[in-house]
């Protein structure tokens, strides 16, 4: 009995949680302006969803974009639509409303950044949008290879942020099976100036999601800590 | 060695900044705007307007913004941006909004006509506030 508790204990912490903020490119062309978003709360690798209550927004710039409930996975999830006007380098994000974690006890805020060339415009993907906990990509974000080494660099209120857990998953649509458990969230770290590296080893939407405790919030009388995640997905062709 | 080196740099320059078009209209115009990847306007470059049977309009050059508007339209055509060193790019256009020169016509009066019985009635007020502050 101990080891099958164990062994359910094992799985909630192999997989982890990542708002997935999956759009239908990142690169727009003249024929087709239009792009559309899915955020959902789930397990990328596992195709498994969770409700996600209405986010406080999703923002290109500090501009709002309308939002719509939509049922993703069986759970609770949003989804937006853009439609491109002007050539440029874009940055998406979404704010969410806090969530608590009861197996992990701790609540979770994570927020997911696409970054999109529009009409080949390609300068600019390097900037930070000014988040507190931000991810910024290295490397072109918007035209990777699978087996192209992928770096990005974790700030946190604006500088480096070392030796910090990056966790990440394939948005594995494509029904791949891993060796083990242990296999679903691939982790590297931070070195001394936030820098991390990966090898997107499979086309598709990755997420890489930077965890930083900091903060507490009440619940039931209680208080537990809060995991804010720094995410950006990137897309392997 | 000097010149094959200077030939490969000059070789990564080109396949480095592609040059793109874009287009889109605005008032019965054709505005062209044209860029490398990395922003940067493609400025007095050399636009070649075609029509649909690919017939040379005219030949004229960008801002220094790398922009140029095309007006009195033809409802298709073909633009040609080239830049120095030999960028080029070409893309069809399809004016989707023209108004006609006969629509362009009919609203003109129209708008004329409106502002006349406006200025009218502007003139009108102005005379009885007059008359009053007289009284």
């Amino acid at each position: 009995m101990k080891t099958f508790l164990l062994h359910i204990l094992f799985s909630i912490y192999a997989s982890a949680h990542f708002l997935a903020f999956i759009p239908t490119t990142d690169n727009i062309k003249d024929d087709s302006p239009k792009i559309n978003f899915d955020m959902m709360f789930m397990h990328p690798f596992e195709q498994t969803g969770m409700t996600m209550e209405k986010p406080i927004g999703l923002f290109l710039d500090k501009k709002e974009l309308p939002l719509t409930s939509v049922n993703k996975y069986n759970h609770k999830a949003w989804s937006s639509s853009y439609t491109f006007k002007k050539p440029g380098v874009y940055q998406f994000y979404v704010k969410p409303t806090l969530y608590f974690e009861p197996s992990e006890e701790k609540y979770i805020s994570h927020v997911p950044k696409v970054i999109i060339s529009a009409f080949g415009r390609e300068d600019g993907w390097d900037e930070p949008v000014g988040l507190k906990y931000e991810i910024i990509p290295l490397v072109k974000p918007f035209g990777v290879y699978k087996g192209n080494l992928f770096q990005g660099k974790v700030l946190h209120n604006g500088k480096p942020a070392s030796n910090v857990e990056v966790e990440v998953e394939l948005y594995n649509t494509f029904g791949l099976k891993t060796p083990s458990d242990a296999h679903i969230t691939q982790v590297v770290k931070t070195d001394d100036n936030g820098i991390f590296s990966f090898v997107m080893n499979h086309k598709g939407w990755w997420g890489f999601a930077a965890l930083i405790e900091e903060g507490e919030e009440e619940y039931k009388g209680k208080k537990y800590p809060i995991e804010n995640g720094a995410l950006l997905w990137i897309k392997a062709y | 060695m000097r010149i094959v080196f200077l030939s490969f740099l000059l070789v990564n320059i080109l396949f480095a900044h592609k040059l793109n078009l874009f287009l889109f209209e605005e008032n019965n115009e054709i505005r062209i705007s044209s860029y490398f990847a990395s922003g940067t306007p493609c400025k007095n470059c050399k636009v070649d307007i075609f029509n649909e049977k690919k017939e040379l309009l005219s030949s004229v050059k960008t801002d220094k913004n790398g922009e140029y508007i095309i007006k009195n339209v033809e409802p298709k055509l073909f633009i040609k941006v080239e830049a120095v060193g030999g960028h080029a790019v070409e893309k069809k256009f399809e004016l989707k909004n023209i108004k006609s020169k006969q629509d362009i016509e009919d609203i003109k009066p129209e708008n004329s006509f409106l502002q006349s019985i406006f200025a009218i009635l502007l003139i009108a007020i102005i005379f009885l506030v007059l008359k009053r502050i007289k009284k």
